[in-house]
């Protein structure tokens, strides 16, 4: 999957938003309330909700602790929007942004053992859009619903694929 | 024998390092286990150290950066590093960016000390 690097479009109705400090004792919180949503509306089962919590967790860290630099002076936007087909995210921090190129691969033989740079990976596993926007300050990721099938052949999919 | 949230356990020739509740591991709280665990890695000369993930229901990103780090500590000191007691559904993030490759995970802390290698998931 291929990251995109303009404006995203909004995906329906937002029915969550938080502008908050920068501070990492509140990524939790939102975190547990983002899926709260997610969960009443259907669109997580148990294995959903790690991999949702991964993803959230790596963009709002990014926006706190490298967009922001922690200062709590700075704010970050977070908005949480549903159609009855798909969820997006979308994040947005006051820092001067990072390029999403920059970002190590770490899948060959070679950088396998490097202690950063598995966000992005792991978040492409699980997302179907992954947008980079406002110089990288801003990121939305987008997950569509799947069936309970299609969830089973895409678990037989990536373990044929890992193994 | 326990140091802050970490329980520390001698089995064999074995350190086990487990954790007293159930916890989500995360930027929050990752520097904290990571010093507590180099601290008990460098008051030994060589360690066979096993981490049981039981009690750990999330792990974030930035767990896996430090659980690397730790790895190389351990293994500059000629000690060896095993996962244990991971959830299937987290021991799928360690497949997904292949550390799976990089670490020795077993099943459960029996394994891990019975001299076992990639018992469940290899």
């Amino acid at each position: 999957m291929e990251i995109r690097k303009q404006e995203p479009p909004e995906y329906g109705e937002r029915v969550l938003y938080k502008e908050l400090e920068s501070n990492l004792a509140l990524k939790n919180p939102l975190i547990n309330d983002i899926i709260s949503v997610l969960d009443d509306q259907g669109f997580l089962d148990e294995d959903d909700k790690i991999w949702a919590r991964l993803c959230l967790d790596e963009v709002i860290v990014n926006a706190i602790k490298h967009g922001n630099k922690e200062c709590k002076d700075k704010q970050f936007r977070t908005g949480l929007y549903v159609t009855e087909k798909q969820w997006a995210v979308r994040v947005e921090d006051e820092g001067e942004g990072f390029s999403p190129d920059d970002v190590p691969d770490v899948e060959d033989e070679e950088t396998l053992g490097y202690d950063h740079g598995r966000g992005i990976l792991l978040m492409k596993n699980y997302m179907d859009e992954i947008w980079y926007f406002n110089n990288g300050a801003s990121v939305q990721l987008m997950r569509y619903k799947r069936s309970k099938f299609r969830k089973l052949l895409e678990k037989i999919l990536v373990f044929l694929k890992i193994k | 024998m326990s140091q802050g949230t970490l329980k520390i356990e001698e089995e064999k020739n074995f350190t086990i390092v487990s954790f007293f509740d159930t916890v989500i591991l995360d930027e929050t709280n990752i520097t904290t286990f990571a010093e507590e665990l180099v601290s008990v890695i460098k008051s030994r000369q060589k360690i066979n150290l096993v981490i049981d993930f039981a009690n750990i229901e999330f792990l974030s990103s930035a767990v896996l950066g430090k659980l690397v780090k730790i790895r190389k500590i351990v293994k500059k000191q000629g000690g060896k590093l095993k996962l244990c007691g991971l959830r299937t559904n987290l021991m799928q993030i360690f497949k997904v960016t292949k550390l799976h490759k990089v670490f020795d995970i077993v099943a459960d802390r029996k394994k891990a000390t019975g001299g076992g290698g990639f018992g469940l998931f290899g």
